[in-house]
């Protein structure tokens, strides 16, 4: 007769759920410290770049406007895009709706709008600044008619654009959902309905534009 | 958190809790998991049966000859199910071996007939191309001093493989069988296949091998489960057996024992029940939640995977096929959180250690290794861990889809 007792281990179940809850907690302090230090770089450079915006404003007002057309640009121009492409990576690592990364967005929108109207005035005033200017309002909220795709892929025809062009354009993105009296001001400004909106060079075409449309706005088609 | 994300996460728990019991299973038994060599020997009768198999039968034969074992304690029979080649002859051609002839009507069917020739007390059930090491008899009979024991199950290996697909084989084989050992060890072993050794009361008392069952093996270790038997693993005694050497017949096997193990899940679903202890609470119903988070994994990739191509061909066309700019998107990198890569990173160093221990228990001498072509290279595991497993699954898929349909697949 088999006398083969059964039985179940909770004590084995018990350690194991308490080692595997363990991991989760250790993976998920290892994560925040990881996006704590991922944020805190992040700062910084938003710090260094508004330290050079407003150090680039000071110097205007020192020298007046002779020298305002030597100003480096080259330098602010990479910085935001470097600025842009960690908003990015915040936002794949931490998620969209992640109230730090929101709040960094925000700030760099308006980090974005100063070096903006930095750029449209020297453009204004000197002769030797002829980039295009690109304004793009983007929406990255699910979107039943797909405005959140369109937006998506008109920001990577944009970036191809940057890509193909670095000197001769500025890009300036921002998400229309993002509550800011400043940006709403931009909004009303440029009369901003939807997105995706292009503005080029001061003009507003509201919709997806191919590469092509872009070019052709842009002068930049030789084809 | 999206429905996708809550799938992962506790996909990731299941593994990780999974793999954690057996670790705590192994820690606490790790100074009993060699075999110990036999003092006494009882009478072992060793069945083979065999279809149309001339070309191996011999070597199998010589294996169980050469075992380190007394010859009048052991017991060959060959039960030629029909076979249309010198099968028969062949093993009729030994001295001190019974061959029987008898009409084809399968493997579950020959062994029947072996069993009611038989006169062991225990009896070891191998196939025609299943080769013994020399030890293998004397490292699993003193397992049944446990009187509760019902069934000695082995490693197997994957004998001499050549072909990059055998090879594959011999990673999967010596994992299952560690995996087995920890299995057994919570009681709760489910699977008897070639090299398998029966105490002879087992078939007398409850009847022998269903003959309507694509996988008589599992069936039978589900049977000795719901009477309570021990099924016992002994990891360091090793067989060899022929493995498919081509998609098509690894295909074929894997479609038939994934929709056996189906059949036998539904046959015998009354063991999930805390009266089966371990077994029935957690391990049994674990096969299931295993066929469904695999099915999951390879749901998950292939959706992610065809997002991603169907967005870069999106932005491909956009661009006016800008290849350059489009692969210079960041955009085929999924949306993983530092959680997720950090428990990917936890799983990744779970799965490198069981396969180490298993390594480190299913080996043998070098010697035997390097004849016996078991030492793998860094390129199968690859192929084992991101194209095999998924074929595996892919497998799956086929089987629960002739089982949700009543039909039987082609043996």
């Amino acid at each position: 007769m088999v006398e083969n007792k059964r039985y179940v281990s909770k004590g084995k179940y018990i350690a194991a759920f308490i080692v595997t809850v363990s991991i989760f907690v250790i993976g998920l302090f290892i994560g925040l410290e990881f996006s704590d230090y991922t944020t805190s770089q992040f700062q910084r450079e938003q710090d260094l770049l508004k330290i050079q915006l407003t150090s680039v404003d000071i110097k205007n007002e020192l020298i007046g406007k002779t020298d305002f057309c030597s100003l480096e640009l080259e330098s602010l121009l990479k910085d935001k895009v470097s600025l842009g492409e960690r908003i990015e990576a915040l936002e794949i690592s931490q998620g969209k709706d992640d109230p730090d990364v929101l709040i960094q967005k925000e700030f760099y929108q308006l980090v974005q709008i100063k070096t903006w109207l930095l750029l449209r005035d020297l453009k204004i005033s000197c002769s030797n600044i002829n980039q295009n200017i690109i304004l793009f309002f983007y929406t990255n909220k699910e979107d039943k008619d797909g405005r959140d795709k369109m937006s998506q892929t008109q920001g990577f025809l944009l970036n191809e654009l940057y890509y193909n062009y670095p000197e001769s354009i500025a890009i300036f993105s921002f998400d229309i959902n993002t509550d800011n009296t400043a940006l709403e001001t931009l909004k009303e400004i440029y009369k901003v309905k939807e997105a995706p909106t292009v503005i080029i060079n001061e003009k507003l075409y509201s919709g997806f534009k191919s590469s092509e449309e872009v070019e052709i706005l842009l002068g930049l088609n030789n084809k | 958190m999206e429905i996708y994300d809550i799938i992962v996460y506790l996909l990731y728990f299941i593994g990780i809790f999974v793999s954690v019991f057996y670790f705590i299973t192994y820690f606490e038994n790790r100074n009993k998991l060699r075999s110990k060599l036999a003092d006494k020997f009882p009478l072992i009768s060793v069945l083979i049966p065999a279809y149309n198999e001339e070309d191996v039968i011999s070597q199998t034969i010589q294996s169980v000859l050469n075992q380190d074992y007394p010859k009048d304690k052991l017991e060959i029979i060959v039960v030629d199910d029909g076979s249309t080649d010198k099968t028969y002859e062949v093993a009729k051609s030994f001295s001190n071996i019974k061959a029987y002839k008898k009409e084809n009507n399968g493997k579950a069917s020959a062994l029947n007939y072996g069993i009611s020739k038989a006169k062991g007390q225990l009896i070891s059930v191998l196939d025609a191309d299943t080769f013994l090491t020399p030890d293998f008899l004397k490292k699993t009979v003193k397992y049944f001093e446990d009187e509760d024991v019902g069934i000695i199950v082995s490693t197997l290996k994957p004998y001499k493989p050549r072909k990059l697909i055998e090879r594959i084989q011999v990673i999967e084989y010596v994992i299952s069988s560690f995996i087995r050992k920890i299995l057994s060890l919570n009681n709760s072993l489910s699977a008897a296949p070639a090299g398998s050794i029966f105490r002879a009361e087992l078939f007398k008392k409850h009847g022998g091998f269903d003959e309507h069952n694509l996988t008589e093996d599992f069936e039978i270790a589900l049977k000795a489960q719901s009477h309570n038997y021990k099924l016992v693993h002994a990891v360091d005694a090793v067989a060899y057996t022929d493995v498919p050497s081509t998609f098509k017949s690894l295909a074929r096997q894997r479609i038939r024992w994934s929709y056996g193990a189906l059949y036998n899940i539904k046959k015998y679903r009354k063991l999930m029940s805390t009266s089966y202890g371990d077994f029935g609470m957690f391990f049994f119903p674990l096969i299931i939640v295993s066929i469904i988070s695999s099915i999951a994994v390879l749901g998950i990739m292939v959706f992610r995977i065809l997002e991603s191509l169907l967005g870069k061909i999106g932005l491909l066309s956009a661009t006016n096929f800008n290849i350059s700019y489009v692969l210079s998107q960041a955009s085929i990198i999924p949306n993983v959180t530092n959680l997720k890569i950090i428990l990917g990173v936890f799983t990744f160093i779970i799965a490198l250690t069981l396969l180490f221990l298993a390594r480190k228990y299913t080996s043998e001498a070098k010697s035997a290794e390097r004849l016996n072509n078991t030492n793998i290279s860094f390129i199968s595991y690859l192929v084992y861990v991101f194209i095999y497993s998924f074929v595996l699954i892919t497998f799956w898929i086929i089987s629960l889809g002739y089982f949700l349909v009543g039909k039987t697949p082609k043996w």
